[in-house]
């Protein structure tokens, strides 16, 4: 290290970077030699923690640095006791990050830890070099616990999930999987007293239809609890689509099951999936009208923001790869299909009770909309009206000062009529695809249950855009 | 052992900045998902865009839009990426609880699309 001219401040600046792009750029097949040098990365962590000034009055003070070296020492241990990832090459970037906080310990050493009589500004740089120091553990411990899954998910890729030596880095790794999950919990509650508290005891990792029921059921109560608390539209839009979403999931999850024989396939083909894809199509049309209604600086629930994070997190875990969605035989070697469904036809049944919510939501009296959006929604319906030679009514559905202060506005009738008629079109579709979903859960011995009747009344015309046309199959 | 201040920018236009950037990300997926219908990826990526894009409006100060000017950009891949090279700039000294957190999203969000 001589020659490093670098000081305290530009040597951590330098390990939160190289921590950023560790995360960027890690892969499963780091993770032997990541778990490696791990120990050595916290170890030098809680050296330069140490060789800081302790100062009683500061909040970033605590045990938690003792907490997470702790940890680290145990998850060390737990390697060697079950040889894995046993001997072999170290990871430059970790052991970059750790030799900033080596030097960083050196260049701190020896001055007055216990003084009473630092100045507040050094008082507060002190309490930021901490600060940045638990930062850079956090994201580095979010980068390591990714490339561990991932390689986790590369093994069961490549040689199945039945216990054999070729494998054993699947059981290994979940371990160290869920100690650096707790490591990067504890760093990431010392680090956000605000978003990490709604976090907190909430950041799970079960793996599949574990981890899918959980976020399924986080989600459904977290979305009646947001829409109750404040029904605005920018709730309404996260609802949307993340139901929008999770129909489309069902369908591709559920068409994985079909293929593997788990499902009646005529049923679902011609059933189930127009029924989803029907409801997803809904689902979107309300997302587009509340997020143009939305008030732009209306700000979505935290907590309703997480649950929706998670179940994304959730569903992607089991059906997508990378940024595509997985192959039925991949997503069938993820999970076990048969609960996975199970968990799917939940969310179904909750579907239903998320559209009516939202019709609910739609119909209160409280919900108002943003001049500029509705004015933008009625010239989207006259420009479609005159493409298609429709008549269309003129009158302006907001007023123009309103349009020009950017004014929040009470929904006129023909936006509430507008709305009613997308909150009924979602919930008729979440019923349908209900009974649908019904019918495909007897019928693995090939009975279908009737679905239910499709909605006779005529749409409000302006509630239809021109494209996408909403997605009846034919 | 004073930490450099080696950029001097203003934290709340960075924010906006990376919440302006995020919501115009989604809005393209978005297109991008109707065009390509139910069975499009991008469904799943534009709502993990949105996310991010609500974790780093709730720094967004609120008489500030976190929507307009909209960024020039047009590639949802280099939106996100210019929201994360922002995110460089933020502060982690304590003074934004809870920013460590969006750096792990966005820098995952980013991760995610340009594997």
């Amino acid at each position: 290290m001589t020659g490093d001219e670098r000081s305290v401040g530009e040597l951590l600046l330098d390990a939160d970077f190289q921590a950023r792009t560790l995360l960027l750029d890690v892969v499963g097949d780091d993770t032997p030699a990541l778990l490696r040098t791990w120990g050595e990365v916290v170890q030098s962590a809680g050296e330069l923690w140490a060789g800081l000034p302790q100062l009683s009055s500061s909040p970033a003070d605590g045990a938690t640095m003792q907490q997470l070296e702790t940890m680290a020492r145990g998850m060390h241990r737990h390697q060697l006791a079950r040889n894995w990832p046993g001997p072999g090459e170290l990871d430059q970037r970790l052991r970059g990050i750790a030799e900033n906080f080596v030097r960083a310990a050196e260049l701190v050493d020896g001055r007055d830890r216990a003084r009473d009589t630092w100045p507040p500004a050094v008082r507060a740089d002190v309490d930021a070099v901490k600060m940045r120091v638990m930062h850079t553990l956090y994201v580095a411990a979010h980068g390591v616990g990714v490339a561990v899954h991932q390689h986790i998910q590369d093994t069961e890729d490549r040689f199945g999930s039945k216990p054999s030596l070729n494998n054993r880095a699947v059981a290994r790794g979940r371990d160290a999987a869920a100690q650096l999950e707790v490591f990067e919990q504890l760093a990431g509650a010392h680090v956000g007293t605000g978003f990490a508290k709604v976090m907190r005891g909430e950041h799970r990792h079960a793996v599949g239809a574990d981890r899918l029921y959980q976020a399924m059921a986080t989600w459904d109560v977290q979305a009646h609890r947001s829409i109750a608390a404040a029904p605005t539209a920018t709730h309404l839009h996260l609802v949307a689509r993340t139901q929008a979403f999770l129909s489309a999931a069902t369908a591709h999850i559920m068409d994985a099951a079909v293929r593997t024989q788990q499902l009646d396939t005529d049923s679902f083909r011609h059933q189930l999936r127009p029924a989803l894809e029907s409801t997803h199509t809904s689902w979107n049309l309300v997302a587009r009208r509340c997020e143009q209604i939305a008030d732009r600086r209306d700000r979505p629930d935290v907590t309703l923001v997480r649950a929706a994070g998670e179940l994304r997190a959730a569903i992607t875990e089991v059906g997508y790869d990378k940024t595509a969605w997985a192959r039925p035989s991949t997503i069938a070697s993820r999970v076990d299909l048969d609960a996975t469904v199970a968990t799917l036809h939940q969310g179904i049944a909750a579907a239903v009770e998320a559209a009516v919510m939202t019709r609910d939501a739609l119909n209160d009296r409280r919900m108002t909309g943003s001049a500029r959006g509705i004015a933008d929604w009625q010239h989207e319906y006259l420009d479609a009206a005159a493409a298609n030679c429709m008549r269309a009514p003129i009158a302006s559905w907001v007023d123009a000062g309103d349009i020009a202060h950017g004014r929040q506005v009470p929904l006129s009738r023909a936006v509430r009529a507008a709305l009613e008629d997308l909150a009924e079109a979602v919930t008729d579709d979440s019923r349908r695809t209900m009974a649908s979903a019904s019918g495909i859960r007897q019928t693995v011995t090939m009975a279908t249950a009737p679905a239910a009747p499709i909605r006779y009344k005529a749409p409000t015309p302006w509630a239809q855009p021109v494209r996408p046309q909403r997605g009846h199959t034919p | 052992m004073r930490t450099p201040e080696v950029l001097h920018v203003d934290t709340d236009e960075t924010i906006t900045a990376i919440a302006r950037l995020l919501r115009e990300a989604a809005q393209q997926a978005w297109k991008r998902a109707d065009r390509e219908g139910p069975d499009s990826p991008w469904h799943g990526l534009g709502l993990g865009i949105v996310v991010v894009a609500a974790q780093a409006t709730e720094f967004v100060p609120a008489d500030v839009d976190p929507v307009e000017p909209v960024p020039p950009q047009g590639d949802i891949g280099r939106l996100v990426c210019a929201a994360d090279d922002l995110a460089l700039d933020l502060p982690v000294d304590g003074t934004l609880p809870g920013i460590s957190e969006l750096i792990v999203a966005l820098t995952d969000l980013r991760r995610e699309l340009t594997q």
